[in-house]
């Protein structure tokens, strides 16, 4: 297992914390390209939209009550950003070709990649990030009943896809 | 945990750490926050000065359309330019020939006018209230002048009673004074 296995194995458990800016990027920074990386599937736009996101909070940083989430939600919105501009340059799906592929063929990868942007981040939020549902709510600004149907469609769409 | 819980759970962890982020420190983040601040204030800056610059760029045009239009008035008045090519404003002057040489100065100009006007009207119509009667008006030159007397001569004749009742207008340099109500 290699050491970014190791750490991706270890879970990016989201611990609520404040601290100041280079510890916070330190720590978060590598578990954020990780959750976008499974949202936008390119390594280089993954690590882009995390760096903007720092950037975007580090000037209001002092001002910030829950810098992490702040910093989370910047992510999650720069990959809806990406997905976007994705959808309006080709208006279509992005080819499969022009993604990082998986090492190994991943039909679960692809399946989670047909999900709806929503029901996707999600997904991801639950099983890469261990958030809870209401952590899932407010990082998304939807209502924990939201969350649970749209991971529940989720899963089912996703089990239905790998039968 | 279910069964599909687990398989999610076990790609989504793979796909994950097949990648290595290694890219980037807070010092790249505080370099794009410059760039970012750098780039707003030039937007910023792009959106006040266009304005200001089209703003400017009027004014000056109507400066130098205004300066235009008073040198050639001045020119065709016969009026004598000065180094600064200010005309003079002493409105009205007799010349040799009797021609009214004015500079616009609207209250002159109308005074002059409305004793000639006085006279003509009433001394040689048919009818001394109701007609058109076309008086000499050499001094005119040019839209300018003459939108200006118009302008100024209805203003006199609401405080004399000279051409109450009259449409005043000025064609090819004559003013024509019309009488459309009979004067009691």
């Amino acid at each position: 297992m290699t050491e970014s296995e190791a750490t991706a194995h270890e879970g990016a458990q989201w611990v609520p914390f404040r601290g100041d800016a280079t510890s916070t990027y330190q720590r978060l920074y590598e578990p954020l390209c990780r959750m976008a990386y499974l949202l936008v599937d390119t390594r280089e736009q993954a690590e882009e939209v995390v760096q903007e996101a720092f950037a975007k909070a580090l000037p209001r940083w002092a001002k910030l009550d829950n810098p992490d989430g702040y910093v989370r939600s910047c992510v999650l919105n720069g990959c809806r950003r990406v997905q976007r501009r994705r959808a309006l340059a080709r208006r279509r799906p992005v080819p499969h070709d022009a993604l990082d592929t998986p090492a190994v063929a991943d039909h679960v990868i692809d399946a989670l990649r047909r999900l709806p942007s929503p029901q996707r981040e999600v997904v991801v939020l639950r099983f890469y990030m261990q958030s809870t549902d209401a952590e899932i709510a407010a990082t998304l600004g939807i209502a924990i009943g939201t969350v649970k149907s749209s991971l529940s469609r989720a899963k089912t769409r996703l089990k239905e896809e790998l039968q | 945990m279910s069964e599909i819980d687990d398989v999610i759970n076990e790609s989504i962890r793979r796909r994950a750490g097949e990648v290595r982020f290694g890219g980037g420190s807070i010092a790249d983040v505080r370099h794009r926050v410059v760039r970012r601040r750098r780039k707003a204030l030039s937007i910023a800056c792009t959106a006040l000065a266009v304005p200001g610059l089209l703003a400017v760029g009027v004014v000056i045009g109507q400066r130098t359309a205004s300066s235009n239009d008073r040198f050639s008035a001045g020119a065709a008045a016969g009026d004598t330019a000065t180094a600064d090519s200010t005309p003079s404003t002493d409105g009205v002057e007799e010349s040799a020939t009797s021609t009214i040489n004015v500079y616009p100065t609207p209250t002159t100009v109308v005074t002059e006018l409305c004793s000639a006007v006085t006279a003509t009207t009433i001394d040689s119509a048919v009818d001394p209230y109701v007609g058109t009667t076309t008086v000499p008006f050499t001094c005119l030159s040019g839209p300018f002048e003459a939108d200006m007397l118009c302008a100024a001569f209805t203003e006199v004749t609401t405080t004399t009673d000279i051409a109450e009742g009259c449409a005043i207008t000025v064609v090819s340099g004559d003013l024509t004074v019309t009488t459309t109500s009979v004067i009691p």
